[in-house]
């Protein structure tokens, strides 16, 4: 207890370059850690986006790229479903739900779904979990919409607003449909996916959007209001749309899933591709894990790094500490005292290191986690450290405590008389 | 860390074997057909340039062994997996050859088993061959027309090792 006094006592004498060793540490430990909770939040966060789901299908392309557009609204599909194919597939055997999706409109930059209501009975997230409402209820109108929980938290929206819709995606677009205002109907619980970020339209209303009446408004013009009051007031949401983005099936039993996902995938009306959102995610897992690999790999190198720098400073300070170590001898410490007062030193370093860096990751994470969830849709879980994460501590102490052997060694080494007689 | 899991698999595998007091039995995927029925071979019908037929309904109706009903086994195969998160699987299909979703039609519902394993299990790689420990049961769900299949619930996963 008293070595570790006098070993901080000593540290606090050469407090620059102490600090900048203890800085340089918690900075590597921040980034490790940084990195392995992004990492791993990442990946629960895709595999909590979709589940009950059997089959996801849309147009042929590659796997990945149909789940990534369909379900995570990252990157586009660049071809429909046909709606006669889907309404052929849906009513086959075995199917026992159905949801149509269709994409690429937005909204300030939020996307914007299309689909039907069973989107709000059928579609599950996390571990099959329904989706739940904060507010209000589903749409049963044409121009109504359901907004995600970050869609109405972000642009503060409230039941019963008036909100444009855009066809096209980006932040802006030059063909704002100012004439077709949709009403705020309902507004989702939070669930830590996509679908925050995702306003909800009829089937129908997508269609309407884009300008799919107008058009032959324009030739039967004097057809005039009553035509369109009766279609606003129609209670169909489907309408007749030519084409989906894509659609989730699911099953009465799993069983189904394999014979109609090649039935789908040889499809001879339609080049179509159905996907198992399971295989494929772990698909995505695999690719992505030589990735994974090279950036845990640079966080443990930049570890490391400041291990060795540590190292470098005591070893440096050791000889201008030569009197300090050969006083201590004179007044009676025994050389596994001095060996002891040297490991605690690079201990006591290495510990306040990781204390301080764990307080940059949890600064880090605060700061980051509205960014990550808004730009990535990456939901941080800024919760106590983890199993993983203390072992990665204790592998970094470890670690700090066998490079701190190393100047405790030569140390221990030197005599009493090498820090009493001045040499030439 | 896999290896540990591995590990933990096995020692799940292992202490149920124990508290069971009895070894389940072994079965292979012959098994699941009954006797004497004549089980389309579902390699021989591997058609890469897709079959003439556009539409192959699900057939469900390939009978299963009424017998298996209630009884601890362990079967080897490969998974197909259905649900979980980033590290566990709690949901799969077991079928008995690898791609049994690619190239080739697939498996007969009688060889097909939808395995549920609570807490879930780490899977490595879907490459790799595994066994399965639990109590088959023969599921019946009813659709447009009742149907049937193998359930499993799995009490352990295995590495297969020959």
């Amino acid at each position: 207890m008293l070595l570790l006094k006098l070993a901080a006592k000593s540290l606090f004498n050469r407090k620059a370059s102490a600090l900048l060793t203890l800085f340089t540490i918690a900075i590597s430990v921040m980034l490790l850690m940084s990195i392995e909770r992004v990492r791993i939040d990442a990946k629960s966060s895709f595999s909590n986006t979709i589940s009950g789901t059997d089959l996801i299908v849309g147009a042929r392309t590659g796997d990945i790229q149909l789940l990534l557009s369909s379900v995570f609204r990252i990157g586009h599909a660049n071809n429909g479903v046909s709606w006669q194919s889907y309404q052929y597939i849906a009513k086959q055997r075995g199917v026992s739900w159905s949801i149509p999706l269709s994409l690429g409109d937005s909204h300030k930059g939020l996307a914007v779904l299309g689909t039907n209501k069973d989107y709000f009975t059928y579609y599950r997230f996390g571990k099959k979990q329904l989706l739940s409402f904060a507010n209000g209820h589903e749409f049963n109108h044409l121009f109504d919409v359901v907004l995600g929980a970050d869609v109405a938290k972000s642009l503060g929206y409230q039941l019963g607003d008036k909100v444009v819709i855009a066809h096209g995606m980006g932040n802006t677009s030059f063909h704002n449909h100012d004439d077709n205002p949709f009403t705020v109907v309902g507004i989702l619980q939070a669930t830590g996916t996509p679908v925050d970020k995702t306003l909800h339209i009829p089937l129908a209303a997508i269609d309407e959007i884009h300008g799919g009446h107008n058009h032959q408004h324009e030739k039967a013009n004097d057809h005039d209001h009553d035509h369109d009051h009766d279609q606003h007031d129609a209670v169909d949401l489907i309408g007749t749309p030519k084409q989906i983005t894509a659609f989730l099936l699911g099953f009465d039993s799993p069983l189904y899933t394999l014979q109609v996902r090649r039935n789908i995938n040889q499809y001879k009306d339609e080049a179509l591709l159905a996907i198992m959102p399971g295989v494929t995610l772990r698909e995505l897992w695999e690719m992505l894990s030589i990735v994974e690999k090279i950036l845990l790999l640079f966080s443990i190198v930049v570890v490391i790094i400041s291990l060795l720098g540590m190292l470098t400073s005591l070893l440096s300070s050791l000889n201008q500490r030569r009197r300090e170590l050969a006083i201590l001898r004179s007044v009676g410490a025994r050389p596994w005292h001095i060996f002891t007062l040297i490991s605690a030193e690079s201990l006591l370093i290495t510990g306040l290191g990781c204390l301080v860096g764990v307080a940059l990751f949890y600064g880090l994470m605060l700061f980051g986690a509205g960014y990550l969830q808004s730009h990535a849709g990456i939901s941080l879980n800024i919760a106590l450290l983890s199993a993983y994460e203390l072992m990665l501590l204790a592998a970094i102490m470890f670690a700090g405590f066998i490079v701190g052997l190393i100047p405790a060694t030569r140390a221990y080494f030197y005599s009493l008389a090498d820090g009493m007689s001045i040499k030439i | 860390m896999q290896f540990f899991q591995k590990f933990i698999a096995v020692a799940m595998l292992l202490s149920c074997t124990f508290a069971n007091a009895g070894k389940p039995k072994e079965i292979f995927w012959e098994d699941l057909i009954p006797q004497g029925h004549v089980q389309i071979d579902t390699q021989a019908q591997a058609n890469h340039e897709g079959s003439e037929q556009n539409w192959v309904q699900p057939d469900l109706d390939a009978p299963v062994v009424k017998e298996l009903n209630g009884q601890s086994v362990s079967l080897p195969g490969f998974v197909v997996p259905l649900e979980g998160d980033s590290e566990v699987i709690t949901e799969f299909l077991l079928v008995p050859y690898f791609g049994a979703c690619i190239h080739v039609p697939p498996p007969p519902p009688n060889q097909i088993v939808h395995v549920t394993i609570e807490g879930g299990v780490p899977i490595e790689s879907l490459y790799d061959a595994i066994v399965v420990t639990g109590v088959i049961s023969t599921e019946t769900w009813s659709g447009e027309i009742a149907q049937v299949g193998y359930k499993m619930k799995a009490v352990g996963v295995a590495p297969f090792e020959l």
